[in-house]
């Protein structure tokens, strides 16, 4: 299942992580938005939010070792850090996410 | 052989003019002298003068004693002893001062900002008001034109008694031709200044020893009097030199036909009333229709002029030191005493602040009132009237008024207490026909006189008892006063020819109590009929359960009277054998007990298995947490008092029947007062909120014209509707989010949002504004669609903030943002957002 990196636009294997400031809002807009776009480019994604809720839909270690990518879109320093100890990483605001999502995706070819 | 009686002194507001003045009519009537002493502070008064009283400075705990000498020494010692116990704790009515002010709270903020000139000081009396200055000067009194004349000593004294017996009459006729109440015993504080003997005998002392002038000697007692209470510790009494003052600058008016200093003082169009400081004869003198708000640079929340402008809902802010020299005559000012401020010549965005949130204030007055007039009824159709307690015929007019839908307790004792002479007959047929007349038909009950226990009554001379509320009061003293009762009877009987007039006994424990009070009124009205007097013969007799035996002997009085109506007060702590003024067992009293709950039951059931009416009219009544179960009970109606009545009837009205059943058998069943409160509390927070949005809160024209204005427009929006209870700290909060990056989310859309203490009720608010406003910078990101979500800082349970995470996240689309654009009206918003 996981794609070929070597080939620009193929599908990858990614998570995510969105949090912000109130968690009441961004948070779920950024890991909707992010959910789309990567679904409308044929990527696999996995969104994990941290907001007024606490951490939903969260990311095992094993889904973050199987992962090509880690996008943080987060307005608040990530809880769990660790577990992407191993993985790299795009940061960025959670506002980015939420008004350009396609330029995030034209950086990861 | 002098008497003495010691005593602590129990009033929280220390001797001030009105509890002395009550002191000096009681001690009066007496031949023997009474010597006030306080023992903490050794300073002696004249018992029989307001003045000297009020002098001695006494405060709260103070040991105190009576000296009683003279040949009816024994007579005043019993007398003065019954009135030290029983009515004189009562004299100090609680001054009701309004926020203490404590750090002051920061402003809205389309109050901060530069070249803004606001000045804060202490409120006194609340509102927002907006005029023109007019400055009041307070002239001091001094002589007149070419000095103070001067006779003999004699007839300096002369004069000066003259002045006095003149102001004691001009202050009598002020007296009649003002309404009871504030004014009214204002009015009296002064007359009894006017009229101390210690105060005439000081001017008098000092005119023979100083060989001065009439005017001279006023303006130097005053200024004894002044300075011993502005030495003292209280506030209070410190500010009753002003009294003292106000009536020494009358006297000197009338001696030397100088006109009084609030002659002067003409307001003939609307104004903010700015001074130094304000008589409160000055006061009353002012044009009220015209004075929109006072603001006074000294002064504090107790004095005579502040309880007067709270007694006329204007708003006052006191404590802005040299506010009177700061302010031009005919400036424009905004008063805003909820937020203990004044605004000198408001620039236009603030005026447009106030514009609105005035606005706001009185929709919100409107609704309250929308609401208290509609009827007291479930929201699944159950009857339950909602009456109110009252005791004079204002108060009817005003309860009425305020959405009332009878009287289920018209109290009489008032109409005997503090009187010379009890009330005949006619007097009280004048004020129950009144009251008839006030309720055009709607029910009135009349409760008779409940005397002693905790309202004893000095002239029926009963003596102290060791156990009052177990004692002789109420219906157990008819038979040794019938003239009082027939009096009452007859009056009442006769009012109810005039309208729904039902008549009710306090104090029954047992049937023949009943028998011979039925029989009492049929002997009236043999009378009446004899005398060819009009009355209605089918008149509904009642009776208070008070007493728990009642609760047993149902059937039997079921057969005898028509109606009954439970006083929860009084019931709860002869059941549950606690006296609530007791410190000790205080907080076991509660209306919450289950096993009173039960009983409650119990009682309502039995009336209504007879098919007769029952009510309530105790405090329980008028707690809006106690409103379900009485629609569990199936009551058949509450009395409560008028102020209560809105909110008591907002929660009648969203409740369902079944619900409060169910409420009902669970909180019975329960094992302390503590779990009932908790389940009451948690069925009232369902009642409210469960709806994030309602069309009430989507607004889809709004001419806010900058981001700041649009925001607060908002959270005026959910203040008006009950959501969030401080919208200036919810306003605050949602910048506080906006400073960290701002929530506009481009295509003309922006989301504020945040999670603050100052809202009650998550809410998601819509406002389409006319015209786009800028957002984040000039020229960047324009708004024209808000969408403002706010969370209780206490939020519990997820399901709200499920239902905004899945709206945050449909907003990401775009065919859902134009649906929303272009949405017809406000409920295809709210069904856009629900879901």
């Amino acid at each position: 299942m996981v794609g070929n990196e070597s080939e620009k636009g193929d599908a990858m294997k990614l998570v995510a992580v969105t949090a912000c400031p109130t968690g009441i809002a961004h948070t779920y807009m950024a890991a909707e938005q992010l959910e789309k776009t990567a679904k409308k480019h044929g990527h696999a994604i996995k969104v994990e939010t941290q907001g007024s809720m606490g951490i939903e839909n969260e990311l095992t270690q094993e889904e973050i070792d199987g992962a090509d990518l880690a996008i943080f879109a987060v307005g608040i320093p990530v809880r769990n850090i660790e577990r992407f100890a191993k993985i790299r990483v795009l940061e960025m605001p959670v506002q980015d996410a939420i008004k350009n999502p396609e330029s995030i995706f034209a950086k990861l070819g | 052989m002098a008497l003495e009686i010691p005593f602590t002194f129990p009033l929280k507001n220390g001797m001030h003019a009105r509890p002395a003045s009550r002191f000096q009519d009681v001690a009066g009537a007496y031949r023997s002298s009474i010597t006030f002493v306080n023992r903490q502070t050794g300073a002696r008064a004249n018992g029989k003068s307001t003045l000297s009283l009020v002098a001695s400075v006494t405060r709260q705990g103070d040991p105190c004693a009576l000296i009683i000498e003279g040949e009816d020494e024994e007579e005043a010692r019993q007398g003065m002893q019954r009135f030290l116990t029983d009515e004189f704790p009562g004299c100090d009515e609680d001054l009701v001062i309004p926020q203490a002010p404590g750090s002051p709270r920061s402003l809205p903020r389309a109050l901060r900002g530069e070249n803004l000139r606001i000045e804060r000081g202490i409120a006194a009396s609340g509102g927002i008001a907006r005029a023109p200055a007019v400055l009041l000067s307070r002239r001091a009194p001094g002589p007149p034109p070419g000095g103070w004349p001067k006779g003999t000593a004699d007839d300096e004294v002369a004069r000066v008694l003259a002045a006095v017996r003149d102001a004691q009459a001009s202050m009598r006729a002020r007296m009649d031709s003002a309404p009871r109440g504030v004014e009214h015993d204002i009015l009296r504080a002064h007359l009894s200044i006017a009229s101390d003997p210690e105060f005439a005998g000081s001017v008098e002392e000092t005119l023979r020893l100083k060989h001065c002038s009439a005017g001279e000697a006023l303006l130097e007692t005053a200024r004894r009097y002044g300075e011993t209470l502005s030495a003292s510790g209280s506030v209070y009494l410190r500010e009753r030199v002003l009294d003292i003052e106000d009536v020494t600058a009358r006297l000197i008016a009338a001696l030397y036909g100088v006109p009084d200093a609030g002659a002067h003082v003409q307001v003939t169009d609307d104004a903010v009333c700015v001074a130094e400081s304000l008589a409160p004869s000055d006061f009353i003198a002012l044009d009220r229709r015209h004075v929109r708000a006072l603001v006074l640079s000294q002064g504090g929340v107790t004095s005579h002029t502040a309880i007067l402008a709270r007694a006329f809902a204007i708003p006052c802010v006191t404590g802005i030191p040299g506010i009177h020299r700061t302010v031009r005559r005919a400036e424009d000012l905004i008063v805003d005493a909820d937020r203990a401020l004044v605004i000198l010549s408001p620039p236009e965005r603030v005026g447009r602040f106030y514009d609105r949130e005035s606005r706001k204030l009185a929709l919100m007055r409107a609704s309250l009132e929308r609401h208290a007039n509609l009827p007291g009824v479930s929201s699944d159709g159950k009857r339950l009237e909602i009456a109110a307690n009252a005791a004079s015929p204002e108060e009817v007019g005003a309860a009425f008024a305020g959405g009332a839908e009878g009287v289920g307790l018209f109290r009489t004792e008032m109409l005997f207490m503090g009187k010379e002479e009890l009330p005949g007959e006619e007097e009280q047929y004048a004020v129950y026909a009144e009251v008839a007349k006030c309720a055009s038909g709607r029910p009135v009950i009349i409760r008779t006189f409940d005397i002693g226990g905790d309202k004893p009554l000095p002239s029926l001379r009963i003596p102290p008892e060791e156990n009052p509320f177990l004692g002789y009061r109420a219906i157990r003293l008819y038979a040794e006063y019938p003239a009082l009762i027939n009096a009452q009877l007859r009056a009442i009987l006769r009012a109810s020819a005039l309208g729904n007039l039902k008549v009710m006994f306090p104090m029954v424990c047992s049937l023949h109590e009943v028998r011979a009070m039925k029989k009492l009124i049929l002997e009236l009205m043999k009378d009446l009929d004899a005398e060819g007097a009009a009355f209605n013969r089918q008149i509904p007799v009642g009776i208070m359960v008070e007493i728990p035996s009642v609760a047993f002997i149902l059937d039997q009085l079921c057969r005898e009277v028509d109606f009954f109506s439970i006083g929860s007060n009084d019931l709860t702590q002869y059941f549950l054998a606690v006296d609530r003024a007791n410190r000790n067992v205080a907080s076991l009293y509660t209306p919450f007990h289950p096993s009173f709950l039960r009983l409650l039951k119990q009682i309502i059931d039995g009336v209504h298995r007879h098919g007769k009416w029952i009510g309530l009219c105790g405090e329980m009544g008028g707690n809006p947490l106690a409103a379900p179960l009485f629609l569990g009970y199936g009551i058949d109606e509450i009395s409560l008092s008028p102020s209560l009545i809105p909110a008591v009837k907002d929660v009648v009205r969203r409740c369902r029947v079944p619900d409060c059943e169910a409420l009902l058998s669970s909180v019975m069943e329960m094992e302390d007062p503590e779990g009932v409160e908790t389940a009451l509390k948690d069925h009232a927070a369902s009642l409210r909120g469960s709806a994030l949005i309602t069309e009430d809160i989507v607004r889809l024209s709004s001419q806010s014209a900058s981001k700041d204005e649009a925001i607060r427009e908002l959270v005026d929006m959910l203040h008006a509707d009950g959501r969030v209870d401080d919208p200036d700290a919810v306003e605050d909060a949602v910048w506080l989010r906006e400073e960290t990056y701002p929530t506009g989310m481009g295509y003309g859309v922006a989301i504020p949002h945040c999670k603050s203490p100052g809202v009650t009720v998550n809410s998601i608010a819509v406002l389409k504004l006319d015209a786009p406003v800028f957002w984040k910078m000039p020229d960047q990101d324009p708004v024209q669609f808000l969408i403002l979500i706010t969370i209780a800082a206490s939020a519990k349970g997820d399901e709200h903030l499920k239902i905004i995470a899945g709206l945050a996240r449909r907003l990401v689309h775009e065919e859902f943002r134009q649906q929303l654009m272009d949405a017809a009206g406000p409920g295809t918003i709210v069904d856009l957002l629900e879901h």
